[in-house]
């Protein structure tokens, strides 16, 4: 069985160069893609 | 900010973005996620950044997914949280499975959570800055999503620094608002969107104490909601009163003192577990638990009644706990999410 050290994962924990890791990354135009702050969907 | 910082890193980043309803609408709704200004946004950081973007049409997808359940929960009375059930049904099931279609080894999202590595596989963490914690909307990630799934945004101590990275890399989105509000409902005035969805569905009825004194009429339940105490219109009474329960087959919004909130122990089912061994082996666990988004966790006893059903006793009691909230579980040391469910009447 091969063992992945850490040291060799890169930021997104696979064990390959980013350029070879795919990605897809879910964009709103906001900074982040957050889904809404959502309270409770009821008058408050 | 998620897709510029990966692309900078040097992977091979394919950004989506989904429109989820009416474009009209989303166009005047600044702030919101997957607004129409948005899609236009996203495109153009996509553009600067130099990788492929696309807009997907999820309407359908959206509208049968979340716009009809939130629709149906609300005139039963419940008070539905569909940014859940959008993260759920939609971004970590359809999203996710065109992310593997297009071959990606994984997927990122913007969500404040954190993904950390346990001994034996991937666990759900709280965002490191407590104010920007997402994990109530997020409690329903299955194990099999999260093995999947990155949040690359989970660990930074504050939006203000997500804002100094994006304006770092020169990102034109640097300033615009954070996304707070549920997206289809453009000026947070929900009786009116139900009142759309479902036409004819505000039927009028009584308000009543629950002492079954009749105190006054109301135009439809769709405008209370639990713990609800101004613009009830029944004033000059002696004592304050809540809303205390939503009757809907009788048309009636029961009102009573605010120590009629209070509660102990709550049902909660469709639980997704995420902690360690089977959800129903234990009798009990001492947890941590959120009954809205906007309260700190309490100390609870959680006592599974089946692989998907639970009791959950709160230690201290809680007012307004309300049907179609979520009820989400934390550990009670650290800051690992454990699953959670959805509150409901019980049995």
């Amino acid at each position: 069985m091969t063992t992945v050290t850490k040291e060799k994962l890169n930021s997104l924990g696979f064990a390959k160069p980013p350029s070879e890791t795919r990605v897809v990354v879910a964009m709103s135009g906001g900074v982040d893609f957050s889904g809404g702050g959502g309270i409770g969907a009821r008058r408050l | 900010m998620v897709a510029a910082e990966l692309a900078r890193e040097g992977y091979d980043v394919v950004g989506i973005t989904l429109q989820l309803y009416d474009h009209g609408a989303a166009l005047a709704k600044k702030g919101a996620c997957c607004a129409g200004r948005d899609i236009h946004d996203a495109r153009r950081v996509a553009e600067e950044m130099g990788f492929p973007h696309y807009v997907l049409d999820y309407e359908n997808v959206f509208r049968d997914a979340v716009m009809d359940e939130f629709a149906e929960s609300y005139l039963g009375g419940a008070t539905p949280v569909p940014c859940i059930r959008c993260n759920e049904r939609v971004k970590f099931k359809d999203l996710l499975g065109t992310a593997k279609d297009l071959d990606a080894d994984c997927m990122a999202t913007g969500h404040y959570i954190q993904r950390k590595m346990g001994e034996t596989r991937a666990e759900l963490h709280s965002a490191a800055d407590g104010n920007r914690d997402q994990s109530y909307f997020l409690f329903s990630t299955t194990q099999e999503q999260l093995d999947y799934l990155r949040f690359p945004l989970g660990h930074l101590a504050s939006k203000a620094d997500t804002r100094a990275l994006a304006a770092k890399h020169g990102l034109s989105v640097a300033d615009k608002p954070d996304s707070q509000d549920i997206c289809f409902v453009p000026d947070g005035d929900y009786a009116k969107v139900i009142e759309k969805l479902r036409p004819g569905s505000a039927e009028p009825g009584e308000i009543v104490h629950a002492d079954g004194r009749v105190l006054g009429t109301h135009n439809g339940v769709i405008h209370y909601t639990i713990g609800q105490r101004r613009g009830l219109g029944i004033g000059g009474l002696s004592e304050p009163l809540y809303v205390v329960k939503l009757d809907v087959e009788a048309k009636r919004v029961i009102v009573g003192p605010k120590e009629m909130l209070s509660t102990r122990t709550i049902p909660v089912r469709e639980i997704n577990w995420l902690g360690d061994g089977n959800f129903a082996d234990s009798a009990e666990r001492d947890i941590m638990v959120r009954v809205r988004s906007t309260r700190p966790p309490r100390e609870a006893i959680l006592r599974p009644i089946s692989d998907t059903e639970a009791e959950v006793e709160l230690l201290t009691p809680e007012e307004g706990v309300s049907p179609g909230q979520a009820c989400v579980f934390y550990a009670t040391e650290g800051t690992r999410v454990l699953g959670g469910g959805w509150i409901w009447r019980g049995h």
